[in-house]
């Protein structure tokens, strides 16, 4: 926004309620005064043809009735005026006017009387052509370089090219690919008709080629004929700009070379006479109209551009040399030499507001001064001040800008599990292969207290477990009022879920006085579903290859109190020892020690001690917590088994790479599919056929190929799903197992579960391994980080697959062992804070020299200087034997 | 009965704090609308005031210090439009923005009503003033305008014509021009018979005298227009003498009845009318307090500088101050 203003030198409002645009203005000496002095032409779409002489005796002065010269009505809405040489014989000024189905040539005459006001003006058709076809807008020039004189060209909303020499029809000439009609103008330095069209590109056509081009007019009788001979018209040069133009206009200024200017919607170009860009200029407004004006210094070209801001911008080339304010917003504009005064910038709006203006270069930078207040009472501001601050402070204190009561109010979404398994399985198209996939009923009940709106609940599961039925949509609820549906879940994928936990949401609008339409507002709940879901008991079996301890402070409880939906209460036997057989296949024991305050979970499977482990842990808590004992805590002091996890990782890995190579493939065989295609067709359309040489074998076999590469893609993206999904689970224990370890706060295992469980998708673009990477590496780089020196290290912008997973498990094991060496996680940036509080966590810091090289793995057996930690994993060894000993007793 | 007319500033001029006198209706002056409680955002910012709306200018007054008042001309209106401003009144509300011109003087005023949710105060001021622009051939003369469709005279709406006289020649050419006098009950209009483009049209409202005087052609019909109007000497000749006599007389008369009963041709119906302007305008007591120049005009004044022609810009550009140069003003503001 400038700071000046355009100041008023002569305006004037035109008519009542007429409509003006692009074509409507135009300044020359239209009456042939040879005084150089120009005249404003304005035609309205109202069919009102003015002439204007302005002379105003001081910058701003009222209009005088004189300075209007002529004004008739003509009988039609005039498009656009245009003063040139049109009349043969003579190089006198005429004026063409522009109506939709017509196009007309006057003379204008003046006859002077003895007084200013005695001058009587005239004009007199000198010669008129009707049109076939309604107009769009014209442009004139010498076209075919004839000398002193001026020929007319109209475009037509259908497209196309009418030219007229003078008093006669030349021809006309449709254009090429023509949608709607673009801006025109003739260059003269190349003869040629330059528009921009509907392909939102500048093109370029000879006049000479258009003059040699089919007849449009025969177009039709001939187009059988056309197919065969008949010349193409052809455009001489095209330039994508990408955009729809407003105008287009051509100038040569004396020591510049001739230039195209084009305004788009969003950018203004210089393009030279071949069509190549000279410039452009990207536009930060919504322009409405331009001129190039003048050139003030050599090989540079000045150009007024007006917005619908209503600013006027003056740019050299590209430089803003100046902007200042108008007061409407110009459809069109012109710089006219009036009354001794060079360089008026002339402006007309859609609404008939004329004003001939000059730059201000009096800032306005006053502001009108304040007026004296009356009577203000200072103590009684003063103690609404105080009112106000007290309130904003009392709204700024409650962080959560809903009251949680508020929250609840609304609307109340509760979600039962069924406690027994449903008696008739309600699973569908289950891919588990075991006997019969159980199925466990969910109620969910809304409740409203409010009219809820468009009520919708939707009810989320995590794959490989599936719903019976997942959206529900109900009508608007009235208060006080609920609904309740009934849903089953089950297992669908053939592998374990790596959690047993639902989610269900209600989206509703509520409506307010204010907004009747309603505020869309959500409510949602989680629900747990049952072990028995996905595992059944079974014999437990002794070896296992994968084996954790769990330790804790209390005597061990029976399996009968804490499983008793896995315990048949008349073996007694069974009371410290557990299996558990899932339903895809795998088994897990669970042994408790009946000397020791020990629990061990083994498996063959890594992933599968998983939801046992979980299991354990949350009845374990909630049977001490019935029993008021708020002491109780699990610990874990075994090696965590990152070995196994890794080999997960890994097989997680490899499946990714094989996705990748068969994405490689799958493109390599359709390249070749296309390649025999293309070659075949050409066999085909060829006149002279020639033999196939087995090309359609060759077809027939890639086809094949791409099918079967296909086949084989998908199956894998299956067995990736299943891998993440057992690496999931792996994480989890993983998470769970250096918990327990490190016995990390709350808050800490939130960033460890942030940081190994993104909540982004496993995708081929980005996977599990780069973003864990990351998060990890971002981690060891401030909070776990030995010295200012890591700190400074920045992450690479971008994640990409890597190569093998080396790097991830190096920082996975660097990882353990900063946190066995006390590191602490958190995602505060001060580290002088983060010592402090490492400090007083009991571990003195270890010198850490040699240890890190060989990465060893925390936890594990391997002497390490002793601390705290360590002592205790001496004792660990022992334990696990134990609880081996008591898992063979039986 | 001419000086009359010639005083016509009501809507040409903005003026400040004027006379109970001022205040009052002039003839042919009506008032279209009152709206209580209106506060002038800008100038009196805080206080209450009443707005008038006539069919010539609004009228501004403070209800707590009668003589604080404003009058601004439909004339001088550049631009009227609703924006968002800040009044200690209502705080944040929508206001009417009213630029001025009066004898290359600018002068802005900002409107607010103080009565939550009432937009008349947008309504009727644009939609008078919108009528009053587009009624422009009342009250202006106007020289070589499209008035005349095959042959006859386009009437204004309020309008009828009393006489056609032809055989009237015009007197601004050495040869003189033959056409025809229209004369209605607002204008008097000649067009010559050769050219319709070529015409004249008068309201009386612009008439500063009619007169028959001597001329190289013989008697003649001279009228002379207002100041204001450009300040021009029509002179017709109509023969014979008698006619000539029989014209004037008519015109004058007309003249005469138009000047005690002006038609400005601003037709605006309210559906609800206001209360006469007297009893509004009663209460107002003269105040025995000295008035001081006002210091109100001079803090909205702007003046424009003369127009030259710049080399630098290849444009009209106001004349610079002594020392300033253009690059200099443009890397100042960017």
């Amino acid at each position: 926004m400038s700071l000046f203003k355009a100041r008023d030198w002569w305006s004037t409002i035109l008519g009542e309620k007429e409509e003006f645009d692009l074509g409507c203005l135009c300044v020359a000496d239209v009456d042939n005064s040879g005084s150089g002095q120009d005249k404003i032409i304005v035609g309205s779409y109202m069919g009102y043809l003015r002439i204007f002489n302005p002379h105003p005796v001081k910058p701003g002065d009222e209009v005088q009735p004189e300075d209007l010269l002529l004004e008739v009505q003509l009988r039609e809405p005039i498009l656009q005026v245009e003063v040139g040489k049109f009349v043969s014989g003579t190089e006198g000024l005429h004026l063409a006017v522009l109506h939709c189905r017509k196009l007309c040539v006057y003379a204008v005459s003046g006859t002077l009387g003895n007084v200013e006001h005695g001058n009587q003006y005239q004009i007199k058709l000198m010669y008129e052509h009707n049109l076939q076809r309604t107009a769009c807008n014209m442009t004139y020039g010498p076209f075919g370089g004839v000398k002193g004189r001026d020929l007319i060209c109209i475009q037509s909303m259908d497209g196309m090219l009418m030219l007229f020499e003078q008093e006669s029809y030349a021809f006309g000439r449709f254009l090429p690919g023509f949608l709607l009609p673009g801006p025109l103008t003739y260059s003269s330095r190349t003869d040629s008709f330059i528009t921009v069209s509907s392909c939102r590109q500048v093109e370029s056509y000879k006049y000479q080629v258009l003059a040699f081009a089919t007849d449009a007019d025969e177009r039709q009788e001939t187009e059988q004929q056309k197919l065969s001979s008949g010349k193409r018209l052809a455009v001489d040069w095209v330039l994508n700009i990408g955009e729809q133009a407003l105008d287009i206009c051509v100038v040569s200024f004396n020591q510049a070379v001739s230039s195209v200017f084009v305004l788009g919607e969003r950018n203004f170009f210089c393009l030279k006479d071949n069509g190549q860009i000279r410039f452009m200029k990207k536009l930060d407004y919504n322009p409405s109209c331009f001129i190039p004006y003048c050139s003030v210094k050599e090989g540079t070209i000045n150009t007024l551009i007006a917005n619908h801001s209503k600013m006027l911008n003056v740019y050299q080339d590209v430089t803003l040399k100046w902007a200042t304010q108008l007061p409407y917003i110009p459809v069109s504009i012109k710089v006219a030499n009036l009354q001794d005064l060079k360089g008026v910038i002339v402006t007309l709006s859609d609404d008939g507001h004329l004003q001939c203006s000059y730059l201000g270069t009096d800032p306005s930078l006053f502001q009108a001064p304040k007026v004296d207040s009356r009577e203000i009472n200072y103590e009684e501001f003063d103690a609404e001040m105080k009112k106000l601050q007290k309130i904003i402070k009392e709204a700024t204190k409650t962080q959560d800008i809903l009251p949680k009561s508020e929250k609840h109010r609304d609307v109340i979404v509760t979600a039962e599990v069924s406690p027994d398994l449903d008696a008739e399985s309600q699973a569908i198209d289950s891919e588990v292969k075991a006997e019969s996939v159980p199925s466990v009923t969910v109620k969910i009940t809304i409740q409203s207290r409010v009219t809820a709106q468009k009520p919708n609940l939707a009810v989320c599961v995590q794959a490989p477990l599936a719903v019976t039925c997942d959206q529900f949509v109900f009508d608007d609820l009235e208060p006080d009022s609920s609904e309740t549906v009934m849903l089953s879940v089950f297992l669908k994928g053939n592998c374990s879920p790596s959690e047993l936990e639902g989610n269900c949401l209600v989206s509703y609008n509520r409506p307010t006085e204010l907004n009747p339409e309603g505020i869309p507002k959500v409510a949602e709940c989680n629900f747990s579903l049952p072990l028995r879901l996905i595992c059944f008991p079974a014999q437990p079996s002794k070896a296992a290859n994968h084996k954790i301890t769990i330790d804790t402070n209390k005597p061990p409880i029976s399996f009968v109190t804490i499983f008793p939906d896995f315990v048949d209460p008349s073996e007694d036997d069974q009371t410290n020892v557990l299996g558990f057989q899932f339903l895809t296949g795998s088994k897990t024991t669970l042994l408790a020690s009946k000397t020791s305050q020990r629990y061990r979970i083994q498996s063959d499977q890594l992933e599968d001690l998983w939801l046992i482990t979980k299991q354990l842990k949350l009845r374990l808590e909630e049977h001490f917590k019935k029993q008021n004992c708020k002491d109780f805590a699990c610990t874990f002091s075994g090696s965590i088994p990152l070995q196994e996890y890794f080999e997960l990782i890994d097989q997680h890995f490899e499946l990714r790479l094989n996705a990748e190579k068969f994405r490689e493939l799958l493109s390599e065989r359709a390249v070749q599919f296309r390649a025999i295609e293309r070659r075949l067709l050409t066999r085909f359309k060829d006149k002279t056929p020639a033999p196939l040489q087995h090309l359609d074998t060759l077809l027939e076999g890639t086809f094949r190929e791409v099918i079967a590469l296909a086949d084989a893609a998908e199956e894998n993206q299956a067995n990736v799903f299943r891998a993440f999904t057992k690496l999931k689970s792996a994480t989890h224990l993983v998470i769970m197992l250096i918990s327990l370890w490190q016995k990390l706060s709350a808050d800490q295992v939130a960033i460890l579960e942030a940081t190994f469980l993104p909540l982004a998708e496993d995708t081929q673009e980005l996977g599990w391994e780069e973003t864990v990477d990351a998060a990890i590496s971002y981690l060891l780089r401030t909070c776990l980080s030995k010295s200012s020196k890591e700190q400074a290290l920045t992450l690479g912008s971008q994640l990409c697959m890597p190569k093998d997973t080396s790097r991830l498990k190096k920082n996975i094991t660097l990882f353990c062992d900063r946190l066995a060496k006390g590191g602490r996680l958190s995602l505060s940036t001060d580290s002088a804070t983060q010592q402090a509080v490492v400090m007083p966590g009991g571990c003195t810091t270890i010198p850490e020299s040699d240890l890190e090289e060989r990465t060893v793995i925390p936890g594990s057996t391997a002497t390490l200087p002793s601390h705290g930690q360590m002592a205790k994993q001496k004792s660990k060894p022992a334990l696990s034997e134990d609880a081996a000993e008591e898992a063979e007793k039986p | 009965m001419s000086a009359v007319l010639d005083v016509l500033w009501e809507d040409r001029d903005v003026r400040f704090d004027i006379s109970p006198q001022q205040m009052k209706m002039r003839p042919g002056e009506v008032l279209i609308d009152c709206l209580e409680s209106v506060e002038d955002t800008k100038g009196n910012n805080g206080d209450r005031g009443r707005l008038l709306v006539t069919n010539l200018r609004i009228i501004w007054r403070s209800l707590s210090l009668p003589r604080v008042n404003l009058s601004v001309g439909y004339n001088c209106i550049i631009n009227i439009t609703t924006r968002t401003a800040n009044s200690k009144l209502r705080g944040q509300t929508e206001a009417l923005y009213i630029l001025t011109k009066c004898n290359n003087t600018r002068f802005e005023f900002i409107f607010t009503n103080v009565v939550p949710g009432s937009p008349r105060l947008f309504t009727s001021v644009i939609a008078v003033h919108r009528a009053y622009e587009t009624s422009k051939m009342y009250r202006d003369l106007k020289l070589r305008s499209a008035l005349i469709q095959n042959k006859q005279l386009r009437l204004l709406p309020q309008e009828q014509i009393y006489d056609k006289i032809n055989g009237v020649w015009n007197l601004s050419s050495d040869q003189g021009n033959l056409g025809t006098f229209f004369i209605t009950n607002v204008r008097i209009v000649w067009h010559a018979n050769m050219n319709d483009s070529f015409n004249v049209s008068i309201p009386y409202l612009q008439i500063r005298s009619i007169k028959i005087r001597d001329s190289k052609f013989g008697l003649a019909l001279v009228i002379e227009s207002s100041q204001q109007s450009g300040g021009y000497v029509l002179g017709f000749k109509i023969d014979p003498a008698e006619k000539l006599q029989e014209a004037v007389k008519e015109i004058n008369s007309l003249h005469r009845v138009y000047s005690a009963n002006p038609i400005f041709g601003v037709d605006y119906e309210m559906e609800e009318k206001p209360q006469p302007l007297e009893d509004l305008t009663v209460e107002q007591v003269q105040d025995d307090v000295e008035i001081e120049a006002d210091e109100y005009t001079d803090a909205f004044v702007q003046h424009d500088g003369e127009p030259v022609f710049s080399e630098e810009l290849g444009l009209a550009i106001e004349k610079l101050k002594d020392g300033f140069t253009l690059q200099g003003l443009w890397e100042v503001m960017t």
